[in-house]
């Protein structure tokens, strides 16, 4: 726990969320990794931001119902 | 008989049709070929130079006794080697891959390529499991660009792409997770189509983020690229993504030329977002003066969700690899390429929130990109924001070098894109990205055979393949 700043230290929480997968890079690898972790939390902050109302996962391009809605918007 | 390591699909099957050449004879010019530039470019991790001449023996055969198979009949390909064929095993450029992976046989886009009479040369390089960068400590080539050896191909689908550029066949397959089809072919100066998500079947290709991988064509020109297409389209049923739809003719709109059509420009998103070199942005003027004086309509365009449709590329992958890998990430972590690792496991730091949130951006983008769609009938960007980078230069800051590939976010869309050669900048080619809505591949292609109509970028031969 970084005292200072009331949070947990980045470098150790890379290790350990690896280790729980079974995964042991190097320190120096941690140390890089903690590195991206801030880069990587502030674009998935980005996602977080975006009005997505109650919209679906969808992680596949399901084609017929976007064309469908947008057929739809089209012709009002 | 002439040199035909440069000629395009059409030029070649007149020639062979008209006995011209022979589809062994063009093996041979293509496999000598490769045994002078293959040391210097890396394009090959493994060649089936008897097998190949065997299937060209008979295709000429075939083709002497009358029965023709369409334009691919007797013509050589170079097949990424993430994707599996009989000839041999599929090794996804790594140490980690199974060795027994891939022996069922060709992938069903490989089986269809050679029932349309294609016949397969080798099995071409990539970047580990298609993501990360060369690295030199593994025991496999480090692919080069043959405009300048000093500098990279671009990946994933680097053997493929730099193979087509040095003439060492004229045409094969790639795949793009995030751009890994179109941005080999910016960096080589080749043609490279991402088709609509659904479109070709993913099946007996090594996967790297599920639900953004696409398989498609490179080739010298978009009329090369429809005609592949046309082979490797439509469903199978060991791929479920893959989608059931009346037939089409992806080769119908190659005459069209673009007069009447309206072309969004998303100059803001791409040119003016920071991270464009200014000889890419003035060949990318260039290219829609081409376009305009040509017919089209130029509309400059906001486009929906950017960076977020980038950033959910890749965090999306990201997870997705992370799922495939996490076993061999624990126990073979060193066997592992140190940028493809490195990548791979931020996959691991993601949530589960994080990835469905991801998910529905995607939703969300794609809703608001078809909206656009209903304004415009295709987007512009150039496919990337610089020429080919040089072995060993300063490293751009990750942001900034990610910001500078215009690719990621038609794979988090699973919309069509196709990349076609609009100029140099500094001796190393630039490219125009051709995107549309889902299953205007055919419009894609069209406006990219209209550009090339124009224009004779994608004609240029690299000095160092001469000869």
């Amino acid at each position: 726990m970084d005292e200072q700043h009331g949070r947990v230290d980045d470098v150790a929480l890379v290790g350990a969320i690896l280790a729980g997968a079974g995964i042991t890079p190097s320190d120096r690898e941690v140390a890089s990794l903690r590195r991206l972790l801030p880069g990587l939390r502030a674009q998935v902050d980005r996602l977080y931001a975006v009005d997505t109302g109650d919209a679906a996962p969808a992680a596949h391009l399901r084609a017929a119902e976007i064309l469908g809605s947008a057929e739809e918007a089209h012709h009002g | 008989m002439g040199d035909h390591r440069f000629d395009d699909l059409a030029t070649l099957g007149a020639a062979l049709r008209s006995g011209e050449t022979t589809s062994v004879a063009l093996v041979e010019a293509y496999q000598e070929a490769a045994d002078r530039l293959d040391p210097q470019l890396g394009t090959y991790l493994a060649r089936f130079d008897d097998a190949a001449l065997a299937a060209a023996a008979a295709a000429d055969a075939e083709l002497a006794a009358g029965h023709d198979r369409g334009p691919l009949h007797g013509i050589p390909l170079g097949i990424k080697d993430i994707i599996a064929t009989d000839e041999g095993p599929t090794t996804a450029q790594s140490l980690v891959l199974d060795p027994h992976w891939g022996e069922g046989g060709d992938a069903p886009v490989v089986a269809r390529l050679r029932a349309a009479g294609a016949l397969v040369l080798g099995k071409t390089t990539t970047m580990e499991f298609a993501i990360g960068t060369p690295d030199r400590t593994k025991p496999f080539p480090v692919p080069k660009n043959p405009w300048n050896p000093g500098h990279w191909t671009g990946g994933s689908s680097s053997g493929t792409g730099n193979g087509i550029a040095a003439g060492l066949f004229p045409a094969g397959l790639g795949s793009d997770t995030g751009g890994s089809i179109r941005l080999p072919a910016a960096y080589n100066g080749v043609t490279g189509h991402k088709q609509t998500y659904g479109l070709v079947p993913k099946c007996g290709v090594v996967p790297l983020g599920f639900s953004y991988d696409h398989v498609g064509p490179l080739a010298r020109t978009a009329r090369d690229c429809a005609t592949l297409l046309q082979v490797l389209a439509g469903p199978h049923p060991d791929d479920p993504t893959t989608v059931a739809r009346p037939p089409t003719d992806h080769t119908a709109l190659l005459d069209r030329g673009v007069a009447g059509l309206r072309l969004g420009v998303a100059r803001a998103a791409t040119v003016d977002g920071g991270a464009c070199d200014p000889g890419v942005a003035a060949d990318f003027d260039a290219a829609l003066a081409v376009l305009e004086g040509a017919g089209a309509e130029l509309v400059g365009v906001d486009f929906p969700l950017w960076d977020e449709l980038h950033d959910a590329c890749f965090l999306g992958l990201f997870a997705e690899a992370f799922a495939w890998h996490r076993a061999t990430l624990a126990s073979r972590w060193e066997d592992y390429g140190y940028d493809t690792r490195m990548s791979i496991v931020q996959g691991g730091l993601l949530s589960a929130g994080d990835h469905v949130q991801t998910q529905r951006v995607r939703q969300v983008g794609r809703e608001r990109v078809m909206a656009l769609f209903g304004h415009v009938d295709l987007v512009l960007t150039p496919t990337a924001g610089t020429v080919a980078p040089a072995f060993g230069a300063p490293a751009m800051d990750r942001e900034r070098r990610l910001r500078a590939l215009f690719t990621p976010p038609f794979n988090s869309l699973g919309f069509p894109a196709l990349s076609v050669p609009m100029g140099f900048d500094g001796g190393l080619p630039t490219s125009l990205q051709i995107a549309g809505p889902p299953f205007e591949d055919a419009l894609v292609l069209g406006v990219g055979a209209a550009y090339q109509d124009l224009t004779d970028w994608h004609r240029q031969v690299p000095e160092l393949a001469r000869g």
